[in-house]
Formats: structure tokens, C-alpha cells, sequence
């Protein structure tokens, strides 16, 4: 280790390493706290060559390594499973190259999601992927993660916003795939990496797609006495026809906490709302916008409100996304599930939720992708009582069978990480996992490089003990 | 000089399996006999690429062309892929819902085809393409085995994303058995605007098309040459070039686009019409047919994908290196279709392509030749410059393929 | 663990690290990194260790005793600028705030000064900088040097200076001279509308006497009887982060005294106290926590309750629109006392959008600290710096003319990352373009921002 650390120390320098026990503490995990390790060493590179000799140096000492970004996975996705060299991308955060005719831009992976947005706005474009920790999270960890975000319901998730990566392989060799221009031939690596949880390698740049920002936008509020008669007008907005550019629905629980932490005016009687954004051009927008009120009216809706400043409706959205951290409000710990199912199942699987719920003796609450099916329980506890800990444990397993069952998948975009390696084997078969870890092969095949996530090791068993874990503690 | 409009395959045998469990039968064997499997729908795209290096059988998918599941009210369809794009199509659009790609063999093509060539049209600007559609794929593997990726929910991470790897791939990886789509609603209406350009004005419209307030989903820059081609004959337009800007939207969207567009470029000399009609009409699916055309005696035809600020001059080089050209550009995406003209030699359309794919290059950018005279693949750049990620694409090849069994030789470097 | 031979150990008999605070407050942080972007020194250094998050872990780390007070903890705690933008990012509520002023006491408790001020440094810190008066006195040569246009000299001088010095010189402004002595009362113009204390602070008034009577004037024009103490001095807010409680609460104390006569429901009640520095504020409002327990206790909380930022009480008490056209490109940027303290972030950008002529264009990472952060500056000067540096950059790529923000710190730092590309742009309070609005008189440094506005 001190030979691998004196070589690291010549590639980045003292300054960019951290070696002390007690700093290292702080990268033993990641938004997903109930496993924990310590990494060996952290390094901040400045330059993709930077990054291939510490990928070099790890491998002639045989050392595993895995890239970190700003570490808000809520699936464990950086932790430093068996130790070793933590190769955080946070000083690698340039935008380069933003060209406005062509759509796009290269950027270092550590510029965080918010920033590039903020960059694009005087000149009226956006990065259309807005995870709900899109003011932490860093492009690099998108690209890994194949983030989404409420806006993706029309816009797409990352993997549509991506055209190429500057990539360092695992064996410490700096590849390129796609790039600025559409449709280079050849396998389309650029969407495999996408999404690969560091498993592939570290992808250092990204050539993204930039969106033009849509000219008007109509936030609408819908509030109903039900869970029921929310999801029932998700399915129908959906079913006739209409794509919003976001659709989440939060129920009463995480309401409160919400109003407590924003002060927004929520109705704190309403049994859930749904936010239903349409955006486009001004011309019709209101016309698609009357279509959604008076389906969620006919769906018992009691009242259809318009966010009609643009300062309401940032608020919205800022108390939307960072429902998850305000849920600290309501209980000292809390895990967060992402499961995903059919559209038209959302009122069954809300159902279902209750009814675990109620069986597990645990209070549950819904903020989610609505529009994409993409479901958030969250299930509220004490750590300090590990008895809690259990039916928390086993809800969560059954909320996400459930999810299988009904056809869905257990992450819409947290990724598997540590946390959901069990539930792998329940989606898929081995044959279709033999072919991933083929792929994997493909790239990493000393699986040096982000060892022990996405796939689950051949020949573990499964514990269903462990299923479903604290997404955030 | 006959016309080939096949791959050399003369001495393999075309099996059509009933279903997945006998292809993966065929497939098994093969695999004991090292016989390679050419993987084919309708047949339509039979001459993309390079004829395999093996023999072996053409693994027909035709007749796996069921409906598997097709719960509209979550916008999504899962099929088996050698259904044919049009049945899809018709099937969607008693829902009122469509998949917004364009087929450039309208009637002949298979969904697993179109995938596996990844092909698109004019509606990529606004829509996308291909990748940005599937959601779930099954594949069958080297070992005859159906394996799947993704799922049929809209929004999934779980497990590495092979859609994308098999959309585009040829064939080469396995054979798309069933595929998971995210689909569309229908647009309410759409209009297409024409402007007629002469070559000193390209540029200048494409950089204002780009600002427009409009968002247009499609902007197709046409040839003289192009719009001479029966396709487009009975409209008439002679000029140096003729933009088509396509709007699909909901009704009051797509009125207010078209009447802001046209004052947006009265400025610009050249007349301006302009075609209303729905999305299925007649303008947008010979738009969407012109990459597929064949111009009587053309040796070649290539596509090119440059930066969209680079189409003007681009094409500008490419029409004065072949005069004879008829070129369609998808503007808005930098793609670029070009069909040569009947009377050029080998040599000439050599030395064309060798500098019009330098300048793609150049470009950060490539030029592929779908289609061209069978025996002048072995030295034009079917699959344009070799980039060096091969490497990691070879390394994607043997894992999945380890015997080669799937088009050898047919895609990029003969893969 | 192994032990280092630099870290601290609690003396026996003493109470732990993090006693001093709520244990529930570390519960409430649910590790899930929404902060990290909000934070100036994670974004500058990259080290998680340098974030909020990671300063809650290890500070709860080593309450735990999971690991030792080790030097490289103390660098990263000591390098938080207290600029509160992560209580303001923080969903869950988290009082980060508490966090870290715990740190700060359990540090006065065992512990020598940052090593990173000298002992003149500190000499000034806190016996020069919280007395107005000796703060003027102090400045009069600069302001004379100045004012004779022999500031050459100084800064020619400064490189013979010892380090700490020159840093102070470095830091020093072009001043404007010093208004003298404001009468005691000054009347309401027009009908009287409120009965108000102002706040001079002391470093502020020293160095900026502008601003002060900007404010004062802006306060007469709004219908604002105005009552300046003579005997009020320093917030404390100085002695109060550096965790100095003792000295702290004999400042508050002072001023409890200085305002006494406005504090209860006598003829001279007073109907706010005004303060126009956004560092000083959150603990001028929080006299009452300060003086706990202290003879001072009911007057500080009666002191507390009726300070105002001076943004915050126009904006309620309803402006006056003023009528002089100022042609001008400015933008602004949120001291982290009043937005991330105060929550106070429209009612500056309201006032200012009253004032005719005058474009507020949108400045990037507004929120975030300029690297001033009270005696951030000379407690830790290279991050300091490279914030100064950020915040420069940002504000020249706005291609505005004038930089607006409400605190004495923010305007020194600002003042001082801007005059090394571009002295032209006019560094001032809202204060003083809001009397610029009312008045139609114009500083020079106000005429020559909106030079190139001026068409002949």
C-alpha cells in the first residue's frame, strides 16, 4: 500500500489525496448509509491522463478502485466495497465546449448537474435530465447512474442526452466513443456505458445533448380528497394521449412535511396531490392545460390550482425535489424505495403499499415519478429499534415484489448499487445475468474496477433476509 | 455491370422458424457446425454491409411476428421483431398512438430490422430515434438461448442497458427476438413549410432555422437533383435547394408555428408554401423514403453525419465534387443521404467519397455507404473511417460471440 | 486506531467534544448530500470532508469517539466560512449552525488561537475592528493618504510591510471621507411613519461611512424618525462566531443599554432598530439567546424583536418610490448574514427595482459566500482569496457596472477581487443607489458606472 500511495502521490501530488484514517471516514459511504466501508485512499484527479495512471498504478498493485462523484447515490453506488482507491471526480469541473448551434457541450464529469443548467440559461437551453438532487450530483454520476428526474417523463432520462464519453477503460487505456456528431457507426457504446454504475470504467468527459428551454410553462396543483382519484387521473391524462412534461404525485404524509419545510400552502386535508406541468409553446398550451383540469375534475379532483408566478413554481418544484431530505422531519430514519411498474398499476401497487403498510405496522409515504410509474415509497422508522428495522426490511421486499409481479422493475433510476444486488436474480434469469456479466467482461475483466456492484457475484445465495435495504439514513 | 441489391449469399439456405423455441434450434446448431447465421426480417436492408465471411443459413424472423402485449393506457407495446413495422403501425393507430419513426421502405420493413439498422428519417430532429424507444429487448445468444435486457416498464436501471447495444448492431451481437417499446400519442396535426433556397442562402436559413421560435421536428434541406427524383416531382420546385420545415403538435401549436415561420424568413428571396395534412401524408413519408430510393444506375448511395452547422458547406463540397448528386440532408441532425448520379466511374466516385468522408472526419464526424455496386465494397469505406474504439467494440463482439456466428464480417472493420 | 501524536485528547475530568449540543441535532442529517453543492469551500476544494456533510460526520465522529480531534479534522472544520448557504439548502432541517458553533466553543475551551492568525492580526481583530472610533482613527492616515492621492505610496510601501499587514492594507478600499458626526435625531420627512433606531456598526462605519448615511437619509425619505445612539458600539457578532461568548455578551449588553431608552413602551419607543449589515444582524436578533441568562436577558430579547434588516422594514412598511432616474447595469449579490441567516433575499432586489433606469441582471451563484465570512479573511486567506476570485469573476461576466450588496464584509471583499481586473465598477450598498434614486445626487464612482449609459 505505501508503494501504491507514494505512486499515486507522484501522478496527483499531496494536495490531492487524502491518506489520514479520519478524512477517509467521511468516503465510507454514500446518501445510502447502512453499509459502510472505508476506502483505502482518495484521490482527486484534474486530468483524464491523471485518471489512467491511478487506474495504471491500481493495477499493478492489484489495488480495486471505483469512481465517486459527489456521492448522493441512495443505492450505495460509491461505496468502496473491499477498500481500495476512491477516484473522486470533484475537481474535474470544467465545461468546455458549449455550442449553441449544435446542441451540445463537453464537460468534465465533476461539474454538478444544477451548474451546467445555470451555465446554459442566459442562452435559453437546459440539461434536460433534473434529478431531484440535481444541486449536489455530479454529471459523471448521472452518466453512471443513467439518472432521471420528474422532467424525463417527457424529455427522457440520461442515457437520450448523452452522445459521447472520453472514458478511461479499467485497464487504464482513454477510449472515445460516440462524440459531438450523431450516428457514428459501430456498436452504440456510449449507450451501454451510460448507466453501467462505474462497472465498465470511469467516464471522465461527456458530450451532452443541451435542450432548448420550452418558452411557457403551465404548473398545475390537483388536489384530491384520495390516493385513488389521483392515480386514477394519472392513468387517464396518460391514456388520453396527453405527454405533460412532469407528473408526481406526493400524498398527505409527506405533504405535511413538506409545508413544514417550504411553507408553500400545501392542503394539508388533501389525501394527495398530483403536480401536472405541460410546457411547450404558448400557443395551445392552455388548451392542453384545461384538458388535464378537467380530467383530474371528472376524477373527483376538488380543485385544480395554477402555480402563476414563476417564483411559485420554482418553489414547487424546489419542495417536490427535495421531498426525500425533508422527510426528516417525520421520522429519525428512512429508506426509500424506487420501484417501477405499468402506468395503469400505479392505483393497484398504491393499494398494495397501504395494505404492507398496515401489515408491518409502519407508516409509509408517496412522493413520486407519477407519470412514469415510477414509485417512491418511503417507509418511516427508528433505527433504535431494530424490531423496526426488520419490518422495514421485509416491507420493502414485498413493496418491490410486488412491483416484479405486476411487471415493473425494482429501480427506476437510484440504480442497483449494493443496496438492490439481491433482487437482480429476481428480475432476471441466470441466462440473462450470464450474458451482463459477459458484457461486463467485455470491458472489466479482471473486475478490478468497481468490484462487487450491479451483478451479483456467481454462486451467492440469496438472502431474502437482506431484501430491500435504508436507502438514506 | 448487374445491380446487386444483395449481400453475396447465394449458397445459404433460408430458414424461417414458427417460433423462438425451433430458432433457437437452428441457432444450437449452427453452433456445433460453426455455420454462420445472417439474421433477416422482410429482407429489406439485405445489402447494407459486407457479405458475411462464412457460410452458413439466413435465420428469416418473419414469422415471429406476434403481438405480445399491447396495454395502450401505459403507452407502451411489446412485440415479437419480425413483425412487420406497417402492422405495427396500424395496430398502434387504432389506439391513436404511433411509434414516431420514420420507415424508409414503407410496407416492406421488419421492426427487428429497422432496429437492428437503427434506421430514422426526417422526424429524428423532434422525436429521436430508435434507442430512445426501446425499453425492453430479448435476445436470442450465441448458445440458442432467449435472454432479456431492460423490461416494459417506461423507466428502468436495473441490469446493463442492451437495447442500446442491439440497436444498430447488425445483427452481429444475437437476434432480436421480441422488443418493448415506448410509444407516442399521436400528433393532433401537422404542416410541413417549403422554402425554396438558392445555394448562397443555405447556410444563412439553416443557422435562422436553428433560432426559429418555432420547434420544429423535422428540417429537410433537398437538392435540385433530389427534388427532380419522382418522389418529389409533382412539386414542382426547381431550385438550387428547398428547405421543408415539419411541425406536429397539437392543432393551435402547429397553426401558430406555421404562420410564424413564414414572416420569421420573408426576408429571404425564394418562394415559400406551404402543405397542410396529417402526419401519414404524403410529404413526410417520401421525405422518410428518399434514403431508400434507388436512382435508376446509381452505383452508390452514402450517408454522412457531420455537426448540423456543417450541412450547408458540406453539401455545398459534395454537389461541387459530383454535380450529378441528389442529396437530402437531415438538416437539423448534421445527416446527410446522398445518391450518386448513374453516369459517374469508379474512380471518380472513389476519389468523391474519399474526400467527402475526409471532411466528415474532419468534422468529428463519418460517412457509411449503405448501398453500393456489390463488388466495389472491397475497397470503398462501407462503414466509413474505422474509430478506435473498434477495440472495445471487437472485445463487445467476442464476449457476446465468441464463435462469430452472427453476420460475420458484415458490420464495422468486418466485425 | 493509531493514535497521532497532534491530536487532541480531552483532558480528563472535562466534558467531551459535541456535548455542548443536542445529539438528536447530528440524527437529523440524513447523509444525502443535497448540501454539498451549496457549500463555497466543497465546490472550491472538492474534499467531501471540506462539506457540510462531511463536517456533521466528523464532528459527529469524533463526539462518538470514533475518532480523534486529529489536525486534518481541525483544517476542515476551521475552513467552514459559517456562511449558513447549507442550512438553506438542508431539506431535512438540519441545524448546521448549532454543529459547527459547537465546534467553534469546544475549540475556544482546549485551545490556543488558529494558528493561522498572528498575534497582531488577532490584536486588531477583536480590539481595533469592533471600535468604531478607534477604527476611524486608525484609517485617517489611509483616508488622508487618499484623499492627497498618495495611496502609491502605501501600496508601494505595503510590500516593506510585514504579511499580516500588507493583508489588511490589501484589503483597505478607496474611502470616501467620513460624513463627521450624524446629529442624534434626525426628523421623518414628510408624515411620520415609524419611530426607528439605527445601527452604525463599527467596522462598517469606518470604512464605508456611505452607506450609513444612505441609510439614514433613505429612512427620512421613507417617513422614518431616526434615532442614532451615541453610545452604541460593536453587534458582537465578531467575538460570537469566534466563539468568545464572554466578550460577546458585553458588547450586547452595551448596546441593550445604548437602546434602552427605545426598548420599552416609553414616548421614545421605538418601532424597529435598523441594521444595514447583513453579518450583523442574525445576532442582533438573537440578543435575547446571546444574553440568556444574564442580567440583560428580558432587554435583549426586547432588543432582538425589534431589529429589522433595513431591506426587510421598507419593504413592509411599504417604500416610497423614488423619482431620479439612475441609467445603470448592476447586479447583486446575497450577503450569506441576510439570505442564508435572514432568509432575506427579494426585498433587496424589490427596493432596487423601484429605482428607475436601473437593470438588475441575474448574478451567477449569487448566493454563494465571497470568502469575507466576518474574519474569514485573514483566518484563512487562500480560500479566501479564491473565493474573492470566483465572486470577481462572476460578477464581471454579468457585464454589470455596479455590484450591490448589504454587508460591510461583502463590500471590503468584493471591492478588493474586483479592483485588481476592473477598479470601474462600482462596488456600493442598496442603500446608496436607493438615496442616489431619491436624492439625484451622484458619487463619483456613481457617474463613472453609468458613463457609457449616457447618450449626448
Amino acid at each position: 500500500m505505501k508503494r501504491l500511495l507514494d505512486s499515486l502521490k507522484n501522478i496527483v501530488g499531496p494536495d490531492a489525496m487524502i491518506t489520514a484514517a479520519s478524512e477517509l471516514m467521511v468516503y465510507e459511504c454514500d446518501g445510502f448509509t447502512i453499509e459502510k466501508n472505508r476506502p483505502d485512499v482518495v484521490v482527486f484527479p484534474t486530468t483524464t491522463e491523471q485518471v489512467s495512471r491511478i487506474v495504471d498504478a491500481c493495477n499493478y498493485f492489484k489495488v480495486p478502485f471505483l469512481p465517486r462523484g459527489a456521492g448522493t447515490s441512495l443505492a450505495g453506488g460509491c461505496l468502496p466495497v473491499g477498500g481500495g482507491v476512491v477516484i473522486s471526480l470533484a475537481r474535474m469541473k470544467k465545461i468546455f465546449d458549449v455550442d449553441y448551434r449544435n446542441r451540445c457541450a463537453l464537460i468534465e464529469a465533476g461539474v454538478i448537474n444544477l451548474w451546467l443548467t445555470n451555465h446554459l440559461k442566459p442562452h435559453g437551453y437546459h440539461f434536460a435530465p433534473d434529478p431531484s438532487s440535481q444541486g449536489a450530483c455530479t454529471i459523471g454520476g448521472n452518466v453512471a447512474t443513467n439518472s432521471g428526474g420528474p422532467h424525463t417523463l417527457k424529455y427522457g432520462v440520461t442515457v437520450n442526452h448523452v452522445m459521447g464519453v472520453e472514458f478511461v477503460m479499467p485497464d487504464g487505456e482513454i477510449i472515445h466513443t460516440g462524440g459531438p456528431v450523431e450516428d457514428n457507426p459501430g456498436y452504440d457504446l456510449t449507450g451501454v456505458i451510460v448507466g453501467s454504475e462505474g462497472t465498465f470504467g470511469v467516464a471522465v468527459k461527456s458530450w451532452v445533448r443541451i435542450t432548448r428551454n420550452p418558452d411557457t410553462y403551465r404548473t398545475l396543483l390537483g388536489v384530491f380528497n384520495s390516493v385513488d382519484d389521483a392515480t386514477n387521473t394519472i392513468s387517464e391524462i396518460i391514456g388520453a394521449g396527453i405527454v405533460p412534461a412532469a407528473l408526481e404525485m406526493l400524498d398527505q404524509m409527506i405533504l405535511g412535511a413538506l409545508e413544514d419545510a417550504f411553507h408553500f400552502g400545501f392542503p394539508l386535508d388533501a389525501g394527495a396531490i398530483l403536480i401536472m406541468e405541460v410546457d411547450g409553446l404558448e400557443a395551445g398550451i392552455d388548451t392542453e392545460a384545461e384538458r388535464i383540469t378537467s380530467i383530474a375534475v371528472k376524477n373527483g379532483a376538488r380543485e385544480v390550482r395554477k402555480a402563476d408566478t414563476e417564483a411559485k413554481r420554482t418553489l414547487l418544484w424546489k419542495a417536490r425535489k427535495q421531498a426525500f431530505g425533508a422527510v426528516g422531519r417525520l421520522a429519525s430514519s428512512f429508506c426509500t424505495q424506487d420501484g417501477v411498474v405499468p402506468r395503469s398499476k400505479l392505483p393497484h401497487i398504491l393499494r398494495e403499499i397501504q395494505k404492507i403498510g398496515a401489515k408491518y405496522d409502519l407508516k409509509i409515504c408517496n412522493v413520486f415519478h407519477a407519470g412514469d410509474g415510477n414509485i417512491h415509497p418511503i417507509l418511516l422508522f427508528d433505527e433504535r429499534y431494530p424490531d423496526q428495522v426488520k419490518r422495514v426490511l421485509e416491507a420493502s421486499g414485498e413493496i418491490l415484489d410486488e412491483c416484479i409481479r405486476v411487471g415493473g422493475s425494482v429501480t427506476g433510476e437510484h440504480g442497483i448499487g449494493v443496496e438492490k444486488i439481491d433482487f437482480m436474480a429476481k428480475l432476471f434469469s441466470p441466462d440473462d445475468i450470464a450474458m451482463m456479466i459477459r458484457l461486463r467482461n467485455a470491458f472489466n475483466p479482471t473486475n478490478n474496477c468497481s468490484p462487487q456492484k450491479m451483478l451479483p457475484t456467481a454462486g451467492a445465495c440469496i438472502e431474502a433476509s437482506k431484501a430491500g435495504r435504508m436507502a438514506a439514513m | 455491370m448487374p445491380l446487386s441489391e444483395s449481400l453475396n449469399l447465394n449458397s445459404f439456405q433460408t430458414k424461417t422458424p414458427s417460433d423462438v423455441a425451433e430458432a433457437c434450434d437452428i441457432i444450437r446448431h449452427s453452433a456445433s457446425t460453426l455455420d454462420a447465421i445472417v439474421p433477416s426480417g422482410s429482407g429489406s436492408k439485405m445489402h447494407i454491409g459486407y457479405s458475411p465471411s462464412r457460410n452458413g443459413v439466413i435465420l428469416c424472423t418473419k414469422n415471429l411476428n406476434k403481438l405480445v402485449d399491447y396495454p395502450a393506457r401505459d403507452m407502451t407495446v411489446t412485440v415479437q421483431a419480425g413483425i412487420l413495422v406497417k402492422d405495427l403501425t396500424e395496430m398502434l393507430n387504432k389506439e391513436n398512438q404511433r411509434l414516431p419513426i420514420d420507415d424508409p421502405y414503407p410496407g416492406e420493413s421488419s421492426l427487428g430490422g429497422l432496429l437492428a439498422t437503427n434506421t430514422s428519417g426526417p422526424r429524428r430532429f423532434g422525436w429521436g430515434t430508435l434507442r430512445d424507444y426501446v425499453i425492453g429487448i430479448s435476445i436470442l445468444n450465441d448458445e440458442g438461448r432467449e435472454t432479456k435486457a431492460g423490461g416494459r416498464v417506461v423507466k428502468n436501471v436495473a441490469g446493463y442497458d442492451f437495447c442500446k447495444l442491439h440497436t444498430g448492431a447488425f445483427g452481429t451481437l444475437g437476434i432480436i427476438s421480441q422488443v418493448t417499446l415506448k410509444v407516442r400519442p399521436n400528433p393532433e396535426a401537422s404542416s410541413m413549410v417549403l422554402l425554396s433556397l438558392n445555394s448562397a442562402n443555405v447556410e444563412s436559413v439553416l443557422d435562422r432555422v436553428h433560432t426559429t421560435k418555432t420547434r420544429p421536428v423535422a428540417v429537410e434541406l433537398l437538392n435540385r437533383n433530389a427534388l427532380q427524383q419522382p418522389l418529389f416531382k409533382n412539386l414542382d420546385l426547381s431550385s438550387d435547394y428547398c428547405l421543408f420545415v415539419g411541425f406536429e403538435h397539437g392543432a393551435e401549436a402547429v397553426k401558430w408555428q406555421t404562420e410564424t415561420l413564414a414572416p420569421e424568413l420573408s426576408d429571404v428571396p425564394g418562394k415559400i408554401d406551404i402543405i397542410h395534412g396529417p402526419s401519414d401524408s404524403a410529404i413526410w413519408r417520401n421525405l422518410g423514403m428518399f434514403q431508400s430510393t434507388r436512382i435508376p444506375g446509381s452505383p452508390l448511395t452514402f450517408k454522412a453525419n457531420i455537426p448540423s452547422s456543417k450541412v450547408a458547406s458540406w453539401c455545398a463540397l459534395a454537389s461541387d465534387t459530383l454535380p450529378g448528386l441528389s442529396l437530402q440532408s437531415h438538416a437539423g441532425s448534421g445527416i446527410v443521404f446522398g445518391h450518386l448520379p448513374g453516369d459517374v466511374s469508379r474512380q471518380m466516385a472513389f476519389d468523391a467519397i474519399t474526400l467527402l468522408l475526409q471532411k466528415a472526419v474532419r468534422y468529428q464526424g463519418n460517412l457509411v455507404i449503405p448501398y453500393c455496386l456489390e463488388d466495389w465494397k472491397s475497397d470503398f469505406p462501407v462503414w466509413g473511417q474505422v474509430r478506435p474504439d473498434i477495440k472495445i467494440m471487437r472485445k463487445v463482439k467476442e464476449s457476446l460471440d465468441p464463435k462469430a456466428m452472427f453476420n460475420p464480417g458484415r458490420f464495422v472493420d468486418h466485425i | 486506531m493509531e493514535k497521532d501524536p497532534l491530536a487532541l485528547h480531552v483532558l480528563p475530568g472535562e466534558k467531551g467534544f459535541g456535548t455542548n449540543v443536542d445529539y438528536e441535532t447530528f440524527m437529523d442529517c440524513v447523509h444525502c448530500g443535497l448540501c454539498l453543492g451549496s457549500c463555497p469551500t466543497y465546490v472550491q476544494t472538492g474534499d467531501e470532508n471540506d462539506s457540510p456533510r462531511g463536517r456533521i460526520y466528523l464532528w459527529r465522529a469524533v463526539t462518538d469517539g470514533r475518532t480523534e480531534l486529529t489536525p486534518e479534522v481541525r483544517k476542515h472544520m476551521d475552513l467552514c466560512l459559517e456562511c449558513m448557504a447549507c442550512e438553506t439548502a438542508c431539506p431535512s432541517g438540519v441545524k448546521y449552525g448549532k454543529i459547527i458553533s459547537s465546534y467553534k466553543h469546544d475549540m475556544t475551551r482546549v485551545l490556543p488561537p488558529a494558528p493561522t492568525v498572528n498575534a497582531l492580526q488577532r490584536w486588531m481583530l477583536f480590539n481595533l475592528t469592533p471600535y468604531a472610533n478607534r477604527m476611524r482613527l486608525a484609517l485617517m492616515p489611509v483616508r488622508i493618504m487618499q484623499k492627497l492621492g498618495l495611496m502609491w505610496l502605501v501600496r508601494l510601501a505595503g510590500k516593506f510591510l510585514p504579511k499580516s499587514l500588507r493583508l489588511l492594507n490589501e484589503i483597505v478600499p478607496d474611502m470616501e471621507p467620513h460624513y463627521g458626526e450624524l446629529p442624534e435625531i434626525l426628523p421623518a420627512k414628510g408624515v411620520k411613519r415609524a419611530r426607528v433606531g439605527l445601527i452604525l456598526g463599527c467596522a462598517a462605519d469606518a470604512f464605508l461611512p456611505q452607506a450609513n448615511l444612505a441609510t439614514a437619509r433613505v429612512l427620512q425619505e421613507n417617513g422614518c424618525e431616526v434615532w442614532i445612539p451615541r453610545t452604541q458600539g460593536c453587534c458582537a457578532a465578531l467575538h460570537h462566531h469566534a466563539g468568545l461568548d464572554t466578550e460577546a455578551k458585553k458588547f450586547a449588553a452595551a448596546n441593550c443599554v445604548a437602546f434602552a431608552d427605545g426598548l420599552g413602551d416609553g414616548p421614545n419607543k421605538l418601532d424597529a432598530i435598523i441594521n444595514n449589515a447583513g453579518g450583523c444582524g442574525p445576532v442582533l436578533k438573537e440578543y435575547g439567546h446571546l444574553l440568556h441568562g444574564t442580567p440583560f436577558e428580558k432587554q435583549g430579547e426586547s432588543f432582538g424583536s425589534k431589529v429589522k434588516d433595513i431591506h426587510e422594514f421598507l419593504v413592509e412598511l411599504g417604500p416610497i418610490t423614488p423619482t431620479h432616474e439612475v441609467p445603470l447595469k448592476a447586479t447583486y449579490h446575497d450577503a450569506c448574514g441576510l439570505s442564508h441567516a435572514q432568509k432575506i433575499r427579494t426585498p433587496p432586489r424589490q427596493l432596487m427595482g423601484l429605482v428607475k433606469g436601473l437593470e438588475l441582471v441575474p448574478l451567477l451563484e449569487s448566493e454563494h459566500c465571497c470568502g469575507a465570512a466576518g474574519s474569514y479573511n485573514i483566518t484563512q486567506p487562500e480560500m479566501s482569496r479564491a473565493l474573492g476570485e470566483r465572486k470577481a469573476k462572476n460578477i464581471l461576466a454579468t457585464g454589470a457596472r455596479a455590484i450591490f450588496t448589504a454587508n460591510i464584509g461583502c463590500l471590503l471583499q468584493v471591492d478588493r477581487y474586483l479592483r485588481e481586473n476592473t477598479p470601474s465598477v462600482w462596488v456600493a450598498h442598496p442603500m446608496e443607489v436607493l438615496w442616489a434614486a431619491y436624492s439625484g445626487q451622484f458619487s463619483p464612482r456613481l457617474k463613472a458606472a453609468i458613463k457609457p449609459y449616457i447618450k449626448d
